[in-house]
């Protein structure tokens, strides 16, 4: 970090926790015995350097922490999150949001200082909010063939997303109930998923937040969206959402295709089958099957309560915590000197000896010893 | 002696979370604190106090062994502020370690300079390199020797000299 980046984040924050609380610039300045507004709105313009003295004392006036100007590990008055989840309190859906924003920040501190710049060129969809369910699945296809996202795109999108789009894919433990979530942060775009989720429910959470980040700008998300999306009037975002992943992740040839292959094989088994190599959940297949006009609600409903075979060519585990890139962003940095291993785990939330294993587990393990 | 022309008993020695937990660890605690004059900040004090209880075989650090330090610093807000502005990469560094290196800065500052610093991470050591206090670092393998304390079982790499030393040259050829 340069004297200048370090006084510029001061700068940012100074005005932005000063909003947050709803304090004049004029106000601050006189409470930090300024004998007028300049100089304070000099040090937010990042034309003066702060003395250490005024910091504290601006901190202590905003009732702040010094590291709350100091920490780039920190975001502060930046970063928007949408959260899919189900009853989950407030309390809770705030502490893993402080725990995502440490991870994201973390991430783009590290990028900084290797010298990695953010992404400027964005993408996003031509989809708005009075667009159709049926323009949202032609977006999907549209996507899938540019970014050749093949016959399994479930394998494929987490890369893709990573290359083509910019965005960091973090694997999590989130409490129960918090199924993903995406965030917009200028530069860097970000998706969590709880791994704990089934693989069918992972796949769906990727499209899903995916769509949101192309949309964002024209349709931003609530800040927290419910896992079942029922058909109701004020849920129409989300409905688009769910055609959309529905429609990326089984592409309507894919599926076609699977289907003509089909043969005599009996439907429930076949239905099973084809989710798992798809890598999503039965159900989605199936009401995606009845969207193509290839089977009846009628089938579905019949076919619910028959048993599910083991599923072969399913991606078995769990998967590792956050991402290999994430991780080795934070192992480099841990090896470089620029972010010591007990900074690291507490950053990431982890122990010295969980760290050493991840780092390892991702393919990039530490020089340290770590007693396990 | 630790420090040119300044006699062992009268060189502070400024420890971190992970060297009183090593020291504890591998037995030699009692040896370094009783025959050094060490000291810490709170911070480092009560993260080794918390330590890190879920791993298996982990030997805790009690009160009883944190009493054998000599003297715990508080750090006020305005000496880490004052290192932070002075040192840009202090984020990098845990909350332990940044009081400890801000301590020190505050020492540095009004003058006094009989003190080293012991830590076992790469971050520390490139701090020490940039602040010009790379003659102030040692190894806790380091004063274990001085005081002719054994560890068992032995230390970690990075509480050795040979790793210090290695680690250190490296930062100073701006590598």
């Amino acid at each position: 970090m340069s004297v200048q980046t370090q006084q510029d984040q001061i700068a940012r924050r100074i005005r932005a926790l000063r909003d947050e609380k709803n304090v004049t610039q004029a106000a601050l300045a006189w409470e930090l015995g300024f004998n007028d507004r300049q100089t304070l709105a000099a040090i937010e313009a990042g034309e003066r350097r702060i003395t250490p003295e005024e910091l504290v004392r601006v901190a202590d006036a905003l009732q702040v922490d010094v590291d709350a100007f100091l920490d780039p590990f920190l975001l502060i008055g930046e970063g928007a999150f949408s959260f899919r989840a189900r009853e989950v309190e407030e309390a809770t859906l705030s502490a893993f949001e402080a725990q995502a924003r440490r991870w994201i920040a973390t991430y783009r501190e590290l990028g900084h200082q290797s010298g990695s710049e953010p992404r400027r060129l964005g993408q996003k969809l031509e989809l708005y909010p009075w667009s159709s369910f049926e323009d949202a699945e032609a977006a999907a296809a549209l996507l899938w063939r540019a970014w050749e996202l093949g016959e399994v795109p479930a394998d494929r999108l987490e890369e893709a997303i990573e290359t083509q789009l910019g965005a960091l894919v973090l694997y999590v433990d989130a409490a129960e109930g918090i199924s993903g979530a995406a965030s917009q942060l200028p530069g860097l775009n970000t998706i969590l998923v709880n791994r704990r989720e089934t693989q069918g429910r992972r796949s769906f959470d990727l499209a899903h937040e995916l769509f949101h980040l192309l949309t964002w700008d024209a349709m931003p998300p609530k800040r927290v969206e419910p896992l079942e999306v029922k058909p109701t009037k004020g849920n129409r975002v989300e409905q688009m959402a769910e055609s959309f992943a529905a429609a990326l992740l089984m592409p309507a040839p894919v599926v076609a295709a699977r289907w003509e292959a089909r043969g005599g094989e009996d439907l429930p088994l076949w239905v099973s089958r084809a989710a798992a190599r798809l890598r999503v959940s039965v159900p989605a297949l199936q009401w995606r099957l009845v969207n193509l006009g290839l089977i009846s609600k009628a089938q579905v409903q019949a076919m619910g309560a028959a048993p599910r075979p083991v599923t072969p060519g399913a991606k078995p585990g769990l998967p590792l915590l956050f991402s290999r890139r994430f991780v080795e962003r934070v192992s480099n940095a841990v090896e470089a000197g620029r972010l010591s291993l007990r900074r690291a785990a507490g950053l990431l939330g982890l122990s010295l000896a969980e760290l050493a294993d991840l780092c390892a587990a991702h393919g990039h393990p530490l020089s340290y010893d770590v007693p396990g | 002696m630790l420090l040119d022309g300044v006699a062992r008993k009268d060189t502070v020695v400024l420890v971190d979370t992970n060297v009183v937990m090593e020291a504890v660890r591998t037995r030699c605690w009692n040896a370094v604190s009783g025959g050094l004059c060490v000291e810490t900040v709170e911070e480092c004090r009560d993260e080794a106090l918390r330590g890190d209880r879920g791993r298996p075989g982990y030997l805790p650090v009690s009160e009883q062994d944190l009493a054998r330090i000599r003297r715990v610093h508080p750090v006020t807000p305005l000496e880490r502020a004052t290192f932070a502005l002075a040192y840009l990469n202090a984020s990098g560094m845990d909350p332990g370690e940044r009081d400890l290196f801000a301590h020190a800065y505050a020492r540095a500052a009004r003058g006094d300079s009989v003190w080293i610093v012991c830590s076992a991470d790469k971050a520390c050591v490139n701090a020490a390199v940039a602040l010009g206090w790379h003659e102030r670092m040692r190894s806790l393998g380091a004063l274990a020797a001085a005081v002719g304390a054994n560890s068992d079982p032995p230390l970690g790499r990075q509480f050795g000299e040979p790793w210090l030393s290695e680690v250190r040259t490296r930062y100073l050829l701006g590598a």
